[in-house]
């Protein structure tokens, strides 16, 4: 441990001389002052932004064997892995809507750690993707049609669940701004302040999809699942649907997870920076030893559907309803919107002229 | 014949109730009632004797209110019309019906005085002036500001101080207006040139609303945080501290308003300077 006297001054770098009068540590080039415990707690920060944010993630233990009783499907298109119990026949692609081929017994999947089960039937999931083609106006009229909706698939997408409680060293750059003025001119006053946090926060089953195939937009655009519904794996919950036979790895999936906690920590420890015109990270440091994850199956309803010769492709969370998915744009109804609008306010802003 | 005497004795009374009737000469025109007779006895003589020395008019005012004209046409037009002389200043201490904040002051100064400064120096200088004084305003003590006032102003007529930057970090840095070499156009736009605004605003609002229609088509948006999973009251703070680090002041000039009255003496040869406190 260094004495605080060699410290320098958090602001500036200039050294620092203990101030009788004041009972403070000055600096003697910007003139800031600090106590004891300050310098302390800003040294100590600036030690632990010496390092890297650091993760460490470890397999929640099961009894997972290999799953058994299902048959395996390609698709030519995408190569796309399938699982599909051997009472159902399967014809079509969920993710592209090309043909797939039953290549045989499935082999080498692991069973999953833990399931939510398809809470929507395809008729309710049809429903939810009507609403969302509801307030739509540049749609182009019967996208969505019922022959459309009966195409739809249920698939068990994979995915890893990150679990972890995180430490957290954060500094913020924090402004406040003050305006005033006298007759001539407009004056801007920006208060400057690093703002230290520490403390801890923790999360659980944050989702990584492991598809490679799932869109990762698509996916997180259907969170989030909720996980009362959330059970210990039963092959009986895969019949009559397809499961994706995860293809990106935990180890691979490890840094969005880490992206995902580290943002949302500097979110949340955000919040406890009060009073402030603006609050931007400076830097962080998050430290997070004794990560879970676990392999979860979470149920999605896909469709795809072509428009002017494009496939458009819509995924619908099979537990909550929620919609993700880019709709088609009816360039003739862009262009009379787009003409309407223009037209409008050019024939308002005729009473303003004259 | 009775009517028109009457007539002229309303007139005349008006006229005597009316500021520039009895402000005609004085130099310490406290409308607004700061000082006590001993105070301006003090003030005056400090006046009378820069007004000697230099040939120039030094004139202090107070007011409540300039009813809503601006503060620096204010000053001008109290100097031009009052019979003032050529070459010197005001220093006008607006209350704004104290509304505290909002009150101004302002120095308007023309002829040799301005001949004096000139124009930049002026400026810089007069913030110095104008740093001096704000402190005492702020707190009230109008005597105290006017003294100093007029005992920097002195300061600079003699050449004693001579130019000086202020502060730039300071709260109040110097700030001037001055006559004649700013022109205003006031020319009405043409309804052609309306007309295309118009157009153009119109297609810029059809732009921007379609274009958020046309967001609202792909909700397919890649999720950086986990908000949605921060385990519930989860989140402990074990340290926290706030330090100061440093500030600035930036500033930038308003836009001149040309409504701001008829300004008519001085020929470039007049500028001026002020605040609010
Ligand atoms: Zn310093
Ligand atoms: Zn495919």
């Amino acid at each position: 441990m260094s004495s605080i006297l060699e410290y320098k001054c958090p602001n500036c770098a200039s050294d620092i001389k203990f101030d009788s009068s004041s009972q403070k540590f000055k600096c003697e080039s910007c003139d800031a002052s600090f106590t004891e415990e300050e310098l302390n707690t800003i040294h100590d920060f600036e030690q632990n932004f010496g390092e890297e944010s650091s993760f460490n993630w470890e397999k929640t233990e099961t009894n997972a064997g290999e799953m058994s009783g299902m048959n395996e499907y390609i698709c030519e298109s995408c190569a796309a892995h399938l699982a599909v119990d051997e009472t159902t026949a399967a014809s079509e692609c969920p993710y592209c809507g090309s043909p797939i081929i039953m290549k045989g017994q499935l082999a080498g999947m692991n069973t999953p750690d833990c399931v939510i089960p398809f809470k929507l039937d395809k008729k309710a999931a049809g429903e939810a993707l009507k609403a969302f083609c509801k307030g739509k106006p540049l749609l182009p009229s019967n996208f969505v049609s019922d022959n459309k909706i009966k195409e739809m698939k249920g698939v068990y997408v994979p995915f890893w669940l990150f679990d972890c409680d995180a430490d957290a060293n954060i500094v913020y750059d924090a402004t406040k701004v003050r305006h005033w003025s006298d007759s001539n001119y407009n004056y801007t006053e920006t208060r400057h302040y690093n703002v230290y946090r520490s403390g801890n926060i923790g999360f659980a089953d944050i989702p990584v999809d492991g598809s490679s195939k799932m869109d990762d937009a698509y996916m997180d655009g259907v969170e989030p699942y909720n996980y009362r519904d959330m059970t210990e794996f039963n092959p009986g919950y895969l019949l009559g649907y397809m499961a994706d036979k995860y293809d990106v790895t935990a180890e691979d999936s490890f840094p969005r997870a880490e992206t995902r906690v580290k943002n949302s920590t500097e979110d949340a420890f955000r919040s406890t920076v009060v009073g402030y015109s603006t609050v931007v990270p400076k830097m962080s440091n998050i430290k997070a030893d004794k990560g879970k994850y676990k392999y979860a199956l979470l149920p999605v309803w896909m469709l795809n559907s072509k428009y002017n010769g494009e496939m458009y492709t819509f995924a619908v969370n099979g537990q909550t309803g929620k919609v993700s998915g880019k709709l088609p744009i009816d360039k003739k109804k862009f262009w009379l919107y787009f003409a309407g609008i223009a037209a409008a306010i050019i024939a308002i802003g005729q009473f303003f002229v004259f | 014949m009775k009517k028109i005497l009457s007539v002229f004795l309303v007139i005349f009374i008006l006229a005597l109730f009316t500021p520039t009737a009895f402000a005609q000469g004085e130099f310490i025109v406290d409308d607004a009632d700061l000082l006590t007779e001993d105070m301006e006895a003090t003030l005056e003589s400090q006046i009378l004797s820069i007004n000697e020395a230099y040939s120039i008019d030094v004139v202090i005012h107070t007011t409540m209110s300039t009813d809503g004209e601006e503060i620096y046409s204010y000053c001008e037009n109290f100097y031009l019309s009052n019979g003032y002389a050529q070459d010197g200043l005001v220093f006008v201490i607006n209350l704004n019906n104290n509304e505290v904040g909002n009150r101004d002051f302002y120095t308007y100064y023309q002829g040799t005085v301005y001949d004096t400064f000139g124009d930049e120096a002026y400026n810089s200088d007069y913030g110095y002036v104008n740093s001096a004084v704000l402190p005492y305003l702020a707190n009230e003590d109008y005597y105290m500001a006017l003294q100093t006032y007029l005992e920097l102003t002195e300061s600079y007529l003699s050449g004693e101080i001579t130019y000086d930057i202020a502060d730039d970090e300071g709260v109040f840095v110097g700030d001037y207006y001055t006559d004649g070499a700013v022109e205003y156009s006031s020319e009405p736009m043409s309804p052609v040139v309306k007309e295309l605004i118009i157009i153009v605003v119109a297609l810029v609002v059809a732009f921007i609303v379609t274009s958020i229609m046309k967001s609202k088509m792909n909700t397919a948006v890649i999720k950086t945080e986990a908000s949605d999973y921060m385990k519930n009251g989860s989140m402990k703070v074990t340290r926290s501290l706030d330090v100061f680090t440093h500030r600035h002041v930036t500033k930038t000039a308003k836009p001149k308003n040309n409504s701001s009255g008829s300004r008519s003496g001085g020929g470039g040869r007049s500028g001026g300077g002020g605040g609010k406190f």
